[in-house]
C-alpha cells in the first residue's frame, strides 16, 4: 500500500478492488498510531467510528453506489475544531480538552455523505493562535513537528493535517485559516492546501475565533485532490447565514481544459525572503510561464495598514468568542506563554478600534479588487522561509528576513481563496511553496492553474525520508 | 503619564483590590515596561477586570504588549474615514438568503 497515494489513485485501488476500504483504514490507522506521536499530529484516533464507515463504504462498492462519489472509503482527518458526534473535540487547548458534541459539523456530514471515512481529529494550535502565541510548543499535544525534519515545526495552526498529510497519515485533511492557517502548515509541510473564498464552505460546528475572517478548507497531497475534496464541502448552510454559492468544476475538467492566466508577482514579497524559497519561487514562475501563461509584476501594491486591521478584528473577536475562558481565568491553563495573557489584552481592545477596523475593510477590498481586473492570480512565496525550528520564540530566528508586502494578511481580509503548493526544498531539507490568490468565488481559475503547475512539476511528489 | 514602576504598580494594585480581586501574589522580576499612555491605561483595564488570574510578571508583559500594540492602533486611526464609510458588516432583519 502506497501512503502517500492520491486520492485519485486510492479511488481507482477501490473501484478496481485491489484493495478495500476497510483494508485502507487499517493501514492508515495503523500509522496514525505509530507514526502520529513523532509528530504530535494527532488528539484522537476515531477507530470505531472510521471501521463503520469502512465497513458502509465497501458495501457501498458492492451494491454499485460508488458512481460520481470520489471520496468514497478514503479516509480522512480533520483539525481538532470542527464538531464530531460522541468524539472529544478540544481546539487544541487544555480547558476544551473533554469537550464533547451531539452532533457532527456540516463539513463533517457532508463529508460522510461522501462516503469518506474519518479516522482521526488531528493536532492544531491551541485556540487556532487567537492568543498570539510565539512558539511551536502551543498545544496541549505539544509542538507539531513536520515529518521532513522532526526539529522543526510543522506550522499552524493547522498543524496537524500539515503534518498528518505530508508523512502519509491519511489521504486528507481538513484545515481552517484565519490569517494563514492553512497556507502556513501546507508550506512547512510540504503539501497541497486551499483555502476557499469566505463563505464558500459552512463553518457551522466549527470552532469560531473570528467570525469575519474564518474558513474551512482542505489539505491534500495535490491541487486536484484539494479540488475534489473542496466539491464536496461547497455549498450553503441554512446553519451558516454566510455561506454563498461558488462555482466548481471537477479535477478531470481542469486537466483537459487548460485555461490562460493572466499572473501576477508583486514587487518585495520575493527579494528578501530566504535564497532558496526565492530560487524556488523565481523556478515556479518559469514553469507558470513555460505552461502559456503570462507573468507581469505588480509595482506598487497597495499600502493599507493590513496587518493593524487583522490584528484588531482577531483580538477582538477572538475576545469575544473566548471571553468565557477569559473571564474565569481558564486562559491560564493554555500551554504558549503568550496564549496565558494574550485573551487578556485581547479583551480589552476598544469598541471604535473594532469598528474602524471593519470600516477599513471596504477599501481594503476595493482596492484589491482592483488588482484583480487585470490579473486572474496573484502570486509570491507561500512564506518568506523554510519551517521555524522547534524552541526557540519565533521572534528569535530568521531576524534578516522580509517578506514584503502581507499577502496572507490582506488576501484574507479580502476573503480571497488561495493555495499553497510545494515548490522545492530549503535550509535543512525543509520544503518551499508558492501561494497563488484569486479574486473571491474564482476558484475555478485557481485550481485549473494550480493543477497545470502540478502537472508540469514533481516536487508534490516527494515525500520525507522516515516515514514510508 | 509618568512611566509605570513597582512603586506605581504596587499602588494600582491596591487600588484595584478594593474594586477587584488582588493580583494573584508572585514576586515582580520584570522590567519596567516602556511609557505608552494608552497601554498603561488598556493594562489598567485587564487589571481592574482580570488582575486577580495574573502574577506581576505576567501584568508586565501585558503593559509591554499593549503599549506595542498602541503603536499599530496609531496606524490604524490615521487612516482617513469619512461619515458615510460603513463597516464591512451589514446588519439584516432576516438571515434567510434563499
Amino acid at each position: 500500500m502506497n501512503a502517500y497515494a492520491t486520492i485519485d489513485e486510492l479511488g481507482a485501488m477501490l473501484r478496481g478492488k485491489q484493495t478495500t476500504s476497510v483494508e485502507l483504514t487499517k493501514f492508515y490507522l495503523d500509522r496514525l498510531e505509530k507514526l502520529g506521536p513523532k509528530l504530535n499530529a494527532v488528539v484522537t484516533i476515531t477507530r470505531e467510528r472510521a471501521m463503520e464507515e469502512a465497513k458502509r463504504a465497501d458495501a457501498d462498492f458492492a451494491s454499485g453506489n460508488h458512481r460520481g462519489r470520489p471520496l468514497l472509503g478514503i479516509p480522512y482527518g480533520v483539525k481538532d475544531l470542527l464538531a464530531t458526534k460522541g468524539i472529544p473535540t478540544t481546539y487544541g487547548a487544555e480547558p476544551y480538552r473533554n469537550q464533547v458534541f451531539d452532533y457532527d459539523a456540516t463539513v463533517i456530514e457532508r463529508l460522510t455523505k461522501a462516503g469518506a471515512v474519518l479516522a482521526a481529529k488531528l493536532a492544531m494550535v491551541e485556540l487556532a493562535g487567537g492568543f498570539g502565541y510565539n512558539n511551536a510548543d502551543a498545544s496541549f499535544t505539544g509542538p507539531g513537528r513536520t515529518p521532513w525534519n522532526t526539529e522543526f515545526w510543522s506550522g499552524g495552526s493547522s498543524s496537524g493535517p500539515g503534518a498528518a498529510v505530508g508523512a502519509g497519515l491519511v489521504a486528507f485533511a481538513i484545515g481552517s485559516e484565519t490569517s494563514g492557517s492553512i497556507l502556513t502548515p501546507s508550506s512547512f509541510c510540504g503539501v497541497s492546501g486551499l483555502r476557499p473564498t469566505y463563505g464558500a464552505v459552512s463553518r457551522h460546528g466549527a470552532m469560531a475565533l473570528c467570525w469575519t475572517l474564518d474558513k474551512l478548507g482542505p489539505m491534500c497531497r495535490t491541487a486536484a485532490d484539494c479540488n475534489t475534496v473542496f466539491g464536496e464541502i461547497i455549498g450553503l448552510d441554512e446553519h451558516d447565514p454566510t455561506t454563498i454559492s461558488v462555482k466548481w468544476i471537477a479535477s478531470s475538467m481542469h486537466a483537459a481544459n487548460k485555461r490562460k492566466a493572466r499572473i501576477a508577482t508583486v514587487k518585495g514579497t520575493y527579494d528578501r525572503v530566504q535564497p532558496a524559497v526565492r530560487d524556488n519561487f523565481l523556478k515556479s514562475v518559469d514553469a507558470l510561464k513555460s505552461l502559456g501563461h503570462t507573468v507581469s509584476e505588480i509595482e506598487k501594491y497597495p499600502e493599507l495598514p493590513y496587518g493593524p486591521v487583522i490584528g484588531v478584528i482577531v483580538d477582538a473577536e477572538g475576545a469575544s468568542a473566548f471571553e468565557d475562558v477569559i473571564r474565569d481565568g481558564r486562559e491560564k491553563q493554555l500551554r504558549a506563554k503568550a496564549d496565558k495573557i494574550g485573551g487578556f489584552e485581547a479583551a480589552s481592545t476598544l469598541a471604535v478600534d473594532y469598528i474602524r477596523a471593519q470600516r477599513i475593510r471596504p477599501k481594503i477590498r476595493k482596492a484589491l479588487l482592483e488588482l484583480f481586473n487585470d490579473h486572474d492570480l496573484i502570486i509570491a512565496p507561500g512564506r518568506s522561509t523554510v519551517a521555524y525550528p522547534v524552541g526557540p520564540n519565533f521572534d528569535e530566528v530568521y531576524k534578516d528576513v522580509r517578506s514584503g508586502p502581507s499577502m496572507i494578511g490582506s488576501m484574507n481580509l479580502l476573503g480571497a481563496p488561495a493555495v499553497a503548493l510545494p515548490n522545492g526544498f530549503g535550509e535543512n531539507g525543509l520544503p518551499t511553496s508558492i501561494q497563488m490568490n484569486a479574486a473571491p468565488a474564482n476558484e475555478t481559475m485557481l485550481m485549473n492553474v494550480a493543477i497545470q503547475l502540478q502537472s508540469a512539476t514533481e516536487h508534490h511528489k516527494k515525500t520525507p525520508a522516515g516515514f514510508e | 503619564m509618568s512611566r509605570t514602576t513597582r512603586r506605581t504598580f504596587a499602588k494600582s494594585i491596591a487600588l484595584a483590590a478594593a474594586a477587584a480581586p488582588v493580583l494573584a501574589q508572585q514576586p515582580p522580576a520584570a522590567p519596567p515596561p516602556p511609557p505608552s499612555p494608552l497601554g498603561h491605561a488598556l493594562a489598567g483595564v485587564v487589571l481592574a477586570e482580570s488582575g486577580q488570574h495574573l502574577t506581576a510578571d505576567e501584568f508586565f508583559d501585558i503593559e509591554k504588549d499593549l503599549a506595542s500594540n498602541a503603536d499599530a492602533y496609531k496606524r490604524l486611526r490615521e487612516f482617513k474615514l469619512h461619515n458615510g464609510d460603513e463597516p464591512d458588516f451589514t446588519f439584516g432583519a432576516s438571515t434567510k438568503r434563499w
